[in-house]
């Protein structure tokens, strides 16, 4: 593997850091297990429609607020 | 082994599996991650044939809380990444399945009896994701029409969630010709696909997103594709594409 939290953008535009949400979109694509059980919905919302406005939160930010032992700043989208 | 007991209080958090190494000296390989509590490391515990990769987390802090805390969006956030900080650090120095985000048991025997009950799909799954990486591909529509954000009016996760969801459901169905032609010529160079973007589905002007397991080796292959279509679609469409990760999305029954 090399530089796992490297996004490659072709073509693209959105800047240097690949989002929390690709992270978060990987992590959490096979579903996620509660109570033993596999689920796939949350909030009785199905996982395909989860959306979190922490869009704009970058991985680094996100690694240095785990460092500093902080709660992951959420920015407003927009 | 299989009768260690974990204090009373404590749970195992499973991050993957992957195949044992006989050599000795392998199976104590050190995470530097910190582990998905933020408190406890990540051990490398054999079991029923395999290399679980564990943390020890808190049942009443941690485990019980699980089903609370997934609708807590800051709480997703950091654990998210952490899990994918521990699960990343491992798949750079073995082959990992990874396991479910959540995944826990009560001890090394409720982990062993699980492990052996799933060898068939695990030896399966290493054989499908050995030498390839899982790559996220999203293209987006470069018209910016005036899309009103997501009201940040919402009260709860659980509001911003069902109303994220309401906005995605209408969104038009994306059936464009050329655009299941680059999934198509995707799918060709991958070893498997699967749909994705269960996090981000509502980015503006997203049309169509899903995610591949590559082989290393055509790795070259798959961006010829890739920079094909970047210069067709030059001024339409923008591709973006994120990886390499390991394979969350192509576990199976074996996750």
């Amino acid at each position: 593997m090399q530089a796992d939290l490297e996004p490659i953008t072709i073509g693209g535009s959105s800047g240097d850091e690949v989002s929390l949400l690709e992270i978060l979109d990987h992590v959490l694509n096979s579903g996620v297990v509660l109570h033993g059980s596999l689920v796939i919905s949350l909030a009785g919302v199905d996982l395909v429609y989860l959306g979190l406005n922490v869009i704009l939160t970058s991985v680094e930010t996100a690694l240095r607020n785990l460092e500093a032992g902080g709660v992951i700043e959420k920015r407003a989208s927009k | 082994m299989a009768n260690t007991k974990v204090g009373t209080a404590e749970a195992l958090y499973l991050y993957g599996i992957s195949p044992e190494v006989k050599k000795a000296g392998k199976n104590t390989a050190r995470i530097a991650a910190s582990g998905i509590d933020g408190v406890h490391g990540v051990d490398a515990l054999p079991c029923g044939g395999f290399l679980c990769w564990v943390s020890q987390v808190d049942q009443s802090a941690f485990a019980k809380a699980l089903e609370t805390n997934m609708e807590n969006l800051d709480w997703l956030a950091e654990h998210g990444v952490r899990h994918q900080e521990a699960v990343a650090e491992i798949a750079r120095n073995a082959t990992i399945v990874p396991a479910r985000f959540g995944t826990l048991f009560s001890g090394p025997a409720a982990l062993e009896k699980n492990i052996r009950s799933r060898e068939k799909a695990l030896n399966q799954v290493f054989e499908k994701i050995a030498d390839a990486d899982e790559w996220g591909v999203k293209v987006f529509n470069e018209r910016q029409p005036h899309t009103p954000a997501v009201t940040a009016a919402a009260a709860t996760g659980r509001e911003y969630l069902q109303e994220k969801a309401a906005r995605i459901k209408r969104r038009p169905e994306s059936s464009n010709e050329e655009v299941r032609e680059l999934g198509d010529a995707l799918a060709s160079v991958a070893r498997d696909s699967a749909p994705s973007g269960k996090v981000s589905g509502g980015q503006v002007d997203l049309v169509w997103q899903a995610t591949f397991l590559v082989p290393r080796k055509k790795h070259a292959q798959w961006e010829r594709v890739l920079r094909e279509f970047v210069e067709r679609w030059s001024g339409t469409r923008r591709i973006e594409v994120n990886g390499p990760w390991p394979p969350y999305s192509f576990v199976g029954d074996a996750g």
